[in-house]
């Protein structure tokens, strides 16, 4: 069983296939993809690096897969040990149903948080406030000329918004948010030159090889090293007061970008926790107590710690040819 | 080998336009080497000529056009063409001609020179075949096709960072000869005067021809 | 199975009793004149030390550096690092710069960006910060040097800082000389800087054009070699096999041994076959990209089916009517225009061989690159009233509608005639005889290729649009419109891109 449809399930799903086993996705949205489905490529005119294209057939592989079984709409309940194999308990559309598996693997991924950190609202009230899922989103649906409805003069990034805060439920850096944000900061200039894109930062990670700053300023992008103290709204318009080495400032602008990060679903991950035998660690991410070869539970993607596209499908690669190795040579439990 | 490069394709055009059925005579050897006349492009030359509607073109590919059993493999096509556009050099154009009686032989190609492949695309004069190679003298680097005035007694003076006056992008042959004398150890060739030659044996003597009477048996 | 490991790595002896437990069999090559003769698709593992300074790799070595000098001596770590390939240097200069600040020396660690990777950075910045290390980032760098002691000036924006020190250790990466030994020797495409990757670096850190050649980077593991074996294992196993269905197949007949193919092929997997005096195919490296079967001048190359026979015999011959290197006698003959008949044609839709008239239809032809375009093409046309035909290329492409995790619904495409998409295996496959044949049947034609530096073949999508260029201006030279032809560069999402390309092209105009 693989419990999460994402990213990592699916890619779980292909390689197991690919070894002649057979798996069984539950996934609890309509349809398998999670929030990967909905990303978007990042190239201006060049690639930029987002991996995305390594998923390639990766959904359409599956969903045309026999081996794969896919139930949607569905999670999983209870997990009891059934003579070394797993009982599971799955609630479904179809009601309530109980599957017998050898192995289970738990790529639940990650949440975006419904509240953004610190600012106290709620983001979807405000269309000129993007978080990362609405920034995939603008990514993927863009025309060949046109991100927005209107075209901005100005763009604002929050990096680290809703990381790298003990205060804020979140003392770990995210990251990919430095990456996709800065991506998608280079394409809003490539579509809007004329447009002042501001990222406003506190650590910047090396997201390319060599100054990667001095890379986003070439590119006209400026950054500003700051903490940025308070977002309000004047008529719709998001306003960023700042401050930096010379004092406070302010600075309104027609869109705003809040990195809001990779969150885990920690009452989720505490109740799979305690079916699984994972442990939660104190940032709320999964860890195994016991090496999967042992027990029959593995970990893949988000749901053990913030990754990439890129490394969460070596990660479910690697669990994935953990499982067919171990499956290969007869489970010792 | 030979290098040539395609006539612009307008010119060809130009030069085909009162005939409706067209054979096209690719050629295996150097022109497909050196990206100009091999099968492909005779193919895309095809397409391209075909998009009026108003001609007929097949194409075909002989190794050669320079040696007759490959052109005889195709005369039964060149009988039901109204002309044939080959792809070779100038050589074999010419040998199709003479073959093709009452047919129009026209030329895809301009023949350029004798040259060698420094990279994909890239091909540049070597030799001008004047009959009385002088290598050995120079280090190997001709003073008759790589310098641009064939002087065989040292530079003109007009270089300038071993480019040559004529055109900043050509190597002064007589530069690269001192290096590559300079990297033999053969600095003092330099001294030896090479004479005034007897330019007969090139071009200038007429068109030439040469025989190896030994290989064959019967009188000639 | 033979398993070439090469370099002097020190962690050579583990990581090949790690192979021998995995039942393969190592082979230690030290120099890259060792690398001659071998067979071409052998596994081949480079294992690559990073050339980093001794005080930050090896144990002890800083305590010794620190040892001979003055108590009130500062120690400057420089982790000013152009590569930033492997973060697990971080690693150990936060772990030095630890135990140096825990035995009271005065410890600064300059740095330009700060990369997090994961909890363990986290946890070792925290620690080093506890114990005393000073973080200073910087926009700008002044260096110089006196007698021994550096008086090293940080500059970040407004702020500068000065700092005087007899030891200065700069963490970055030297490059190594042998990689590009190595890379030559085993006919790598390198990108620049003599790094042994592709512009793919990121998907696959290790992985090079090359199928067979992974490049293991000994400082990421942290001697910890077991972490990638698994992963590791069962890429070279699949080594065994062809990448992909098919492969490229010479002619040996028609090819007039140019090396064109040899030169352009990213994946280094044309050999010259001196007994036959043309080009081979290497079957288990051929990635089925189609650059060469477009490039070759003499249409010697196309694409059979791939058979798991090792190498030396001719594949079995399913997807073609003819075998290789047949007699005359019984050859189906060609059309006009030297293009394989139909029914050949329609067994095979790899070739480059042009598309029959009778097949084509409707006013558009796209062709698609597989990677990008068209895997989305046909959602992107579904719900316009453009009539879309989709060439069938032996993989099954019918989508059933499905909701995305996303926000989109896909209507399903009803089949019909105003558009043709032809997918193909990268967009160097399409060649100007291709696109000019379609331009007979089609009043337009349109390419769509990878981004810029997104091409899985290296620069398939370069090529092709070299050859769209090109083509368009010999159009234009005979008076016919060049707008016919046109090109878009794709990736795997954009469909929304995709579409106003492809209704742009119909209506006769084209995108920038």
């Amino acid at each position: 069983m693989i419990i999460g449809g994402g990213l990592a399930g699916c890619t779980v799903a292909k390689e197991l296939s690919a070894a002649g086993i057979e798996s069984c996705i539950v996934e609890t949205g309509a349809s398998i993809g999670g929030k990967v489905r909905g990303y978007g490529c990042k190239s201006d005119t060049k690639c930029n690096n987002c991996g995305l294209c390594a998923v390639g057939t990766l959904w359409r592989d599956v969903e045309g897969d026999m081996r794969v079984k896919k139930l949607c709409n569905a999670r999983v309940i209870d997990i009891s040990d059934a003579g070394g194999v797993f009982c599971v308990l799955i609630q479904s559309d179809g009601g309530k149903i109980e599957e017998r598996f050898t192995d289970i693997v738990v790529a639940t991924g990650f949440e975006y948080p419904a509240e953004t950190a610190g600012a106290g609202y709620d983001a979807s009230e405000f269309p000129r406030v993007f978080t990362g899922h609405a920034l995939e989103k603008l990514m993927k649906d863009r025309g060949a000329d046109s991100i927005f409805p209107e075209a901005p003069k100005s763009v604002a990034f929050l990096m680290c918004y809703g990381s790298r805060n003990l205060k804020e439920r979140a003392p770990y850096c995210s990251r990919v948010c430095c990456a996709y944000s800065t991506r998608a900061a280079k394409v809003i200039k490539h579509y809007y030159p004329d447009a002042e894109v501001i990222a406003f930062y506190m650590d910047l990670q090396a997201v390319n090889p060599g100054n990667y700053a001095a890379e986003l300023e070439g590119r006209g992008i400026r950054l500003e090293r700051c903490r940025p103290a308070d977002i309000s709204f004047d008529g719709g318009r998001p306003v960023i007061a700042y401050e930096d080495a010379e004092g406070r400032k302010t600075k309104s602008f027609d869109y705003l970008f809040l990195n809001t990060g990779i969150h885990p679903d920690i009452p989720g991950n505490t109740a799979l926790a305690d079916i699984t035998g994972l442990r939660v660690r104190s940032d709320g991410f999964l860890a195994y107590v016991k090496p999967p070869e042992k027990t029959g539970v593995y970990l893949a993607g988000c749901a053990a710690s913030p990754m990439t596209i890129v490394e969460t499908m070596a990660s479910a690669r690697n669990a994935a040819v953990a499982l067919i190795n171990n499956a290969a040579g007869g489970r010792v439990r | 080998m030979i290098v040539a490069s395609q006539k612009p394709v307008e010119e060809i055009r130009e030069t085909l336009k009162d005939y409706k059925k067209v054979l096209i005579a690719a050629c295996g050897t150097c022109v497909t080497v050196c990206l100009a006349g091999g099968e492909k492009e005779a193919k895309e030359l095809a397409a391209l000529l075909s998009l009026s509607g108003e001609q007929e073109f097949k194409v075909v590919t002989p190794e050669r056009q320079c040696d007759a059993e490959f052109l005889a493999e195709f005369d039964k096509d060149v009988r039901q063409a109204d002309a044939v556009l080959s792809m070779a050099c100038g050589a074999g154009v010419q040998f199709m001609a003479e073959r093709c009686a009452g047919k129009p032989v026209i030329p895809a190609l301009n023949t350029s020179f004798l040259g060698v492949n420094r990279d994909v695309g890239y091909w540049t004069e070597m030799c001008q075949g004047c009959g009385n190679c002088i290598l050995e003298k120079t280090g190997g680097v001709c003073p008759v096709a790589r310098c641009s005035k064939s002087h065989f007694n040292g530079p003109c003076g007009g270089s300038s960072n071993g480019k040559c006056e004529v055109d900043p992008s050509i190597d002064c042959g007589w530069q690269l000869i001192y290096d590559r004398l300079k990297s033999l150890n053969q600095l003092h060739r330099l001294y030896e005067i090479i004479p005034p030659r007897d330019w007969s044996t090139s071009r200038d003597g007429g068109p030439r021809k040469l025989r190896r009477t030994d290989v064959v048996t019967e009188e000639v | 199975m033979k398993v070439i490991v090469v370099g002097k790595s020190k962690y050579r002896d583990a990581f090949q009793s790690a192979l021998r437990d995995a039942e393969l069999e190592p082979v230690a090559v030290e120099t890259a004149a060792g690398l001659k003769n071998l067979p071409e698709e052998l596994p081949v593992v480079l294992l690559y030390d990073a050339n980093l300074s001794p005080l930050i790799m090896e144990e002890g070595a800083a305590e010794k550096a620190v040892s001979v000098l003055k108590p009130q001596d500062a120690v400057v770590f420089l982790m000013d690092r152009d590569e930033d390939a492997n973060p697990h240097i971080e690693y150990r200069v936060l772990e030095t710069a630890s135990r140096l600040a825990s035995a009271k020396r005065r410890v600064t660690v300059l740095l330009r960006s700060c990369r997090a990777p994961d909890e363990r950075f986290d946890d070792l910045y925290r620690i080093a910060r506890q114990k005393g290390v000073t973080f200073i980032r910087y926009e700008s760098l002044d260096i110089t040097e006196n007698e021994g002691i550096y008086t090293v000036v940080a500059r970040d924006g407004k702020l500068s800082v000065s700092i005087d020190t007899p030891l200065l250790v700069d963490c970055g990466e030297k490059p190594s000389w042998e990689l590009q030994e190595f890379s030559d020797a085993l006919r790598l495409r390198t990108y620049d800087g003599g790094r042994i990757s592709g512009n793919r670096w990121f998907l696959n850190q290790g992985a090079t054009f090359k199928r067979n050649v992974r490049l293991v980077d000994t400082a990421a593991l942290s001697g910890d070699i077991q972490r990638i074996m698994p992963a590791l294992v069962k890429d070279i196993l699949a080594l065994e096999k062809p990448a992909q269905e098919k492969t490229a197949f010479v002619d040996a007949e028609k090819c007039a041994f140019c090396y064109t193919c040899f030169r352009v092929c990213p994946h280094s997997a044309l050999g010259p076959d001196h007994g036959a005096a043309a080009m081979k195919v290497n079957d288990l490296l051929c990635e089925a990209c189609g650059i060469c079967v477009a490039i070759c001048p003499a249409s010697a190359i196309e694409f059979k089916a791939a058979s798991p026979a090792a190498l030396g015999d001719k594949p079995a011959d399913a997807a073609s009517g003819e075998p290789a290197g047949a007699a005359s006698g019984d050859k189906p003959t060609d059309d006009t225009l030297g293009n394989k008949p139909a029914g050949a044609a329609a067994e095979d839709r790899r070739r480059t061989a042009e598309v029959p008239k009778e097949t084509a239809g409707g006013k558009l032809k796209i062709f698609c690159c597989e990677n990008s375009a068209f895997i989305i093409a046909k959602e992107a046309l579904a719900g316009t009233d453009v009539k879309v035909e989709s060439v069938p290329c032996g993989k099954d492409i019918e989508i059933e509608p499905v909701p995305c995790g996303g926000d989109t619904d896909i209507e399903p495409a009803p089949c019909g005639v105003n558009i043709d998409i032809e997918p193909v295996p990268c967009g160097g496959a399409v060649n100007a005889a291709m696109m000019a044949n379609a331009l007979r049947s089609h009043d337009r034609v349109m390419v769509a290729v990878c981004c810029e530096d997104a091409c899985r073949h290296r620069d398939g999508n370069k090529r092709c649009i070299k050859q769209v260029e090109r083509l368009k201006s010999r159009l234009d030279s005979l008076g016919y419109d060049s707008g016919r032809l046109s090109y878009v560069r794709t990736g795997v999402t954009m469909v929304e891109i995709f579409k106003e390309a492809a209704l742009k092209a119909l209506a006769g105009g084209e995108m920038k």
